[in-house]
């Protein structure tokens, strides 16, 4: 037996005099009132703004954190069931701010913003915490957005590009599909096989939409590489309010430890509503919207957590995907210009395209990408001019198009083109593309030579360029996903099978 | 209809302590309260007193709880326990008795609490 008498008497009077501690000295307060998610406590004069208190009820204990201040009271928005705690409860001061589990352990788990799990697959094995509220990276520590985050979708990565470390605001009206292209973005990052950590946050969203987005991920393989941090409708409004906050420290460990992570809030809407409701509960002014005068804070703070780290600080980077609802296309409400302004930029989702037929329902006119034009694809960048020139000048023409008899050739040529891009740029949900496949197709759209192809058959040509590249050019796809770039050869490559193609579709016509 | 900051009606209340007769200042207190709208929160107002008594005079009341009644030397450690603990100059200690305690003592401040029962300690244990 490999053991000292001596050394185990030593450890052991060590262990025994750890456990003589001083007096237990605890700061107390007394609940004064109770309801609707708040309490109302008198004491704990030194309390700090968001320090983590424990109410002792007869039910048992509750945590809760305090957002108001007073001189003759304090308000702590509770996290546990306020059936559980009464007037007069004895509540102590912890001196901490709340943490949430943070780490890779997490990955593949769905748990709640207190970072419980929800998924039934038993405890986290998390070896870290980390605080929810965090300061964002300084100046010195960040550096500009140069390395593209592909979604896969055709429209965002060739007209709207975003870059790792970049703030992009998705806004549209309900039903619109801001949520299908966030998740499949997240779906993108699996295919690609980009190294992205992915976080979606659920605010306040129906829990059968939750699960629904959850299978997917899982069918889709991409769960393995995701943290799905879950508040439904039901859940009080102290955890809507917490789980974007809770999902960006998630992603923060990733991004200070040199990874790449995006964190998608589905939605922000919600968030605001859930800190209306707890900050009217609380007695705070009500301002524009009845919002309280730092909503505009709530998100500023959130969002600048998001960034592309210097060399020096590891390189990580955290994307953010903020969606945000619009009520009857309305984005000049407070709580979107609010986020419009915060972010890097916007893909703003229209109803009417929705419903002609055109998803994604992009508006190219409205929507921007602000800096990720410095991270683009150099192969994508190539064509996306003359794929923005061309849709602007169809933008304009359009609505000529019903007097096609009277226009001149030019004109016509531009809106024939027009509707064969815009053609092109539609795209089923869970089918992101990968880079190559997106410039073959906009080559073939841009440069005309799919000006021949049927507007009606354009996917179906875009089908075809794509099977004939993949059995005859797999080499020219795959060096152009390596690179990024494209050369001339590989141009007149791709060129040359999307004419084949176009050919073979005008002759069916004919 | 609330008008007035209890904290503030406690602090003003110390302050004038020893300047005027305690009947016409509680007298005035009554009447103040009642204006306030603050009679409802009656305890918590003398809870602020206590607190403003210690701020600003160095004068603290703790209520001592015990399983078994103490000797003066130990009453005279937990005055100056709770003299390191708070600032207090004077300390005056009312006691009460809980067997529950088993032993040991828990000393009560309106907005402290010090807890050197063998109950407690039992309490670690048991994690």
């Amino acid at each position: 037996m490999d053991i000292s008498v001596q050394q185990l008497s030593s450890e052991l009077r060590g262990a025994i005099e750890q456990l003589k501690t001083g007096p237990d000295v605890q700061k107390v307060g007394l609940v004064t009132r109770v309801g609707d998610g708040i309490a109302w406590i008198y004491g704990l004069r030194d309390c700090g703004f968001g320090e983590m208190v424990e109410i002792d009820g007869p039910g048992g204990s509750v945590s809760a954190f305090a957002l108001q201040l007073l001189e003759d009271e304090i308000g702590v928005v509770l996290l546990g069931d306020e059936r559980r705690i009464t007037a007069g409860a004895k509540v102590r001061l912890t001196g901490q701010i709340l943490e949430v589990p943070v780490g890779p352990e997490l990955v593949g788990r769905v748990v709640d913003p207190l970072g419980r799990p929800l998924d039934g697959r038993g405890p986290l094995q998390a070896a870290s915490t980390s605080p929810i509220e965090r300061a964002a990276p300084d100046v010195i520590s960040r550096q500009s957005v140069n390395t593209p985050l592909a979604t896969g979708i055709m429209a965002i990565d060739a007209m709207i590009p975003i870059g790792r470390g970049q703030r992009e605001l998705i806004i549209g009206d309900r039903q619109t599909g801001k949520t299908a292209i966030a998740i499949d973005t997240i779906i993108n990052q699996q295919r690609q096989n980009s190294g992205v950590i992915s976080i979606y946050v659920a605010i306040g969203q129906k829990m059968s939409k939750v699960a629904r987005i959850v299978d997917r991920l899982r069918q889709e393989g991409a769960l393995e590489h995701t943290i799905v941090v879950a508040t439904s409708a039901a859940d009080p409004a102290s955890l809507q309010y917490l789980a974007p906050y809770s999902g960006t420290a998630m992603g923060e460990y990733f991004r200070d430890n040199g990874k790449d992570a995006l964190i998608v809030y589905d939605d922000l809407s919600k968030h605001a509503w859930a800190y209306r409701q707890m900050s009217l509960l609380l007695r705070r002014p009500p301002g524009r919207e009845a919002y309280p005068g730092d909503v505009f804070y709530l998100h500023s703070r959130l969002l600048e957590r998001s960034a592309k780290l210097s060399e020096a600080g590891g390189g990580g980077s955290l994307t953010a995907l903020p969606v945000i609802e619009t009520q009857g296309g309305d984005v000049s409400a407070y709580i979107p210009t609010n986020v419009i302004s915060i972010t890097d930029g916007q893909i703003y989702l229209e109803t009417d395209l929705f419903y002609q037929g055109i998803r994604p329902a992009i508006s190219v006119g409205l929507s921007v990408s602000r800096v990720g034009g410095a991270a683009q694809q150099p192969a994508v960048k190539k064509i996306a001019g003359a794929l923005r020139l061309d849709l602007a000048q169809f933008r304009e023409l359009a609505a000529f198009a019903q007097f096609s008899t009277d226009l001149d050739a030019e004109t016509k040529k531009r809106i024939e083109r027009g509707r064969r891009l815009t053609e092109v740029l539609k795209q089923a949900q869970y089918s992101p593309m990968g880079t190559a496949e997106q410039v073959a197709v906009l080559l073939a759209a841009t440069s005309g030579a799919f000006d021949s192809v049927p507007v009606e058959q354009m996917k179906d040509a875009q089908e075809a360029l794509l099977g004939r590249l993949h059995a005859q050019h797999a080499k020219v796809l795959a060096e152009i996903d390596q690179s990024g770039r494209l050369s001339d050869q590989q141009r007149q490559d791709l060129l040359s099978a999307g004419r084949q193609v176009a050919q073979e579709f005008s002759q069916e016509r004919s | 209809m609330r008008r007035g900051s209890r904290r503030q009606l406690a602090r003003t209340f110390v302050a004038l302590l020893g300047r005027h007769p305690l009947p016409r200042l509680i007298q005035a207190l009554a009447d103040e309260v009642r204006r306030c709208g603050l009679a409802a929160e009656t305890d918590l107002l003398l809870n602020d007193i206590q607190h403003e008594l210690l701020a600003q005079k160095g004068y603290l009341e703790a209520e001592v709880v015990t399983a078994r009644p103490l000797g003066e030397a130990v009453m005279n450690q937990v005055k100056r326990l709770l003299e390191d603990a708070t600032g207090a100059k004077t300390v005056r200690l009312n006691t009460a008795r809980d067997e529950s305690l088993l032993g040991g003592l828990v000393a009560r401040t309106p907005e402290l609490e010090i807890d050197l029962s063998v109950k407690k300690q039992l309490s670690r244990l048991e994690v």
